[in-house]
């Protein structure tokens, strides 16, 4: 039987690592390559790379630092940001990436994550939505939160369940870097919506976010991003790896 | 010297750092011709079946002179395991026939636990217990029931019982994961991205 996955988020800008407080501008963390090295040595599970600074910025996909981590990393590894088409997802997983991840461009091109399912093959095919809470009700964000889309979270998660998608990725806007927990309802309507795999970020405080989560949703992916970056009451950037014991 | 197959696809440095580490030299085979410099041959995959065979098309006759004529040890891990066999659920072409079996996708909805079971379903994303049977090559040495990186949505049904080296469990569907044909062996899961586990699987390969 599957256990979850305890994945570390790393956010990429401008070839470094920053880290975010619900969407902000982030902070300075530190190296990708040293992190990588860093995460090899801890055993993760899985690794996620997401670069926020194309979207905002419209630059391009900085092949050169993905050829850098891929050929560093020793650990499965999603990566997001940028993605627009069939080439630029092959030319990721054909670097050594197992998944790519596509967000605006999945709402902008829909028939795209089809093209690049049949390419790559749809378990390499990851979808990753930003999620806001406004009046007790959920909505999709792209473009670094700036963006709403025009889908509810129920039409936007019936789409994915009907495309070739290997993984969702939950990732909510209003617990990015809190330290407040999961949000396990949001993580529970997701659920009931969707058969795939889902991934939930944002908010993990501690191995108790985690164990609270799988218990309100069985097996599932646990991403981090602070967790996994600071430690101490200063929250002192020191990258760190930390699992549930089975 | 391990020639890893280079086809356009796949996660080929992941390989080479875990050979580096063990002190084996390995080789990356853009040429078909370049095989023939090679103890062992090893043939990623991160794709869908049609791409994949499309693109190893002008490696086949080679690998076929050499793993079947030279006897020299093959591994194919992912959907190069796949390729394996004759033919694929997941798309059109043939395989290469070298380990009988067809490639179908994981029917985990037949299985009585699956009407009840929250966890995620398909893709089989994640890590994942491998059992062996006794005396496998590539799993001596490795603890009991150990851990692999797994990520597909199907999988090698083998007809003979005999090609079946190692098996796992997703929601009470058991399937082979380990297959081998004499110096023929197909790993379904990851080894390159499996830590320590695929690291000493990958050295008994090294060692065959």
């Amino acid at each position: 039987m599957l256990r979850s996955r305890y994945i570390p988020v790393l956010l990429i800008e401008d070839g470094e690592l920053t880290k975010t407080k619900k969407f902000d501008d982030g902070i300075y963390v530190g190296d990708p390559i040293n992190a990588i090295r860093i995460f090899n040595e801890k055993q993760v599970d899985e690794l996620g790379l997401f670069d926020i600074s194309i979207t905002k910025n419209k630059s391009v996909i900085d092949f050169d630092l993905l050829k850098d981590i891929a050929v560093n990393a020793n650990m499965p590894l999603t990566y997001g940001g940028g993605i627009k088409s069939v080439k630029e997802a092959s030319k990721i997983i054909s670097m050594g990436f197992e998944k790519v991840s596509i967000s605006s461009a999945f709402f902008e091109t829909p028939t795209l994550i089809n093209d690049i399912s049949s390419e790559v093959g749809a378990q390499s095919v990851v979808v990753c939505i930003d999620v806001k809470k406004i009046n007790n009700e959920y909505f999709i964000f792209t473009h670094r939160g700036t963006k709403k889309i025009i889908l509810s979270l129920r039409q936007a998660l019936e789409f994915i369940e009907n495309n070739p998608i290997g993984e969702v990725i939950i990732n909510s806007i209003d617990r990015d870097g809190t330290f407040a927990g999961y949000d396990t309802d949001l993580a529970q309507i997701i659920r009931k919506n969707i058969s795939i795999n889902i991934t939930m970020l944002g908010g993990c405080s501690g191995l108790d976010d985690i164990i609270l989560l799988e218990k309100k949703i069985g097996i599932c992916g646990c991403a981090a991003g602070a967790f996994y970056t600071f430690v101490g009451k200063n929250n002192a950037v020191l990258l760190n790896y930390n699992k549930p014991i089975l | 010297m391990i020639g890893i197959i280079n086809y356009g696809s796949g996660n080929l440095s992941a390989f080479i750092n875990v050979f580096k580490s063990l002190d084996k030299k390995t080789m990356i085979i853009n040429e078909p011709a370049d095989l023939k410099f090679c103890s062992h041959i090893l043939m990623p995959g991160v794709s869908a079946w049609d791409t994949t065979i499309h693109s190893i098309n002008r490696f086949k006759d080679v690998l076929q002179e050499n793993v079947y004529s030279r006897k020299i040890p093959f591994l194919g891990v992912c959907v190069g395991m796949q390729i394996l066999a004759t033919s694929s659920e997941e798309g059109t072409l043939s395989g290469l026939s070298w380990i009988e079996g067809s490639v179908r996708k994981l029917p985990i909805d037949n299985m009585p636990l699956y009407k009840n079971y929250l966890g995620p379903k398909l893709p089989h994303m994640g890590w994942n217990f491998v059992t062996a049977v006794a005396n496998s090559p590539l799993m001596s040495r490795l603890p009991e029931n150990p851990e692999f990186y797994f990520l597909h949505s199907y999988f090698f049904d083998a007809i003979k019982i005999e090609n079946i080296e190692a098996t796992t469990d997703h929601i009470g569907f058991r399937f082979p994961v380990i297959i081998q044909n004499e110096n023929i062996f197909g790993v379904q899961f990851h080894p390159e991205k499996s830590h320590i586990n695929g690291k000493m699987l990958l050295e008994n390969f090294s060692n065959l």
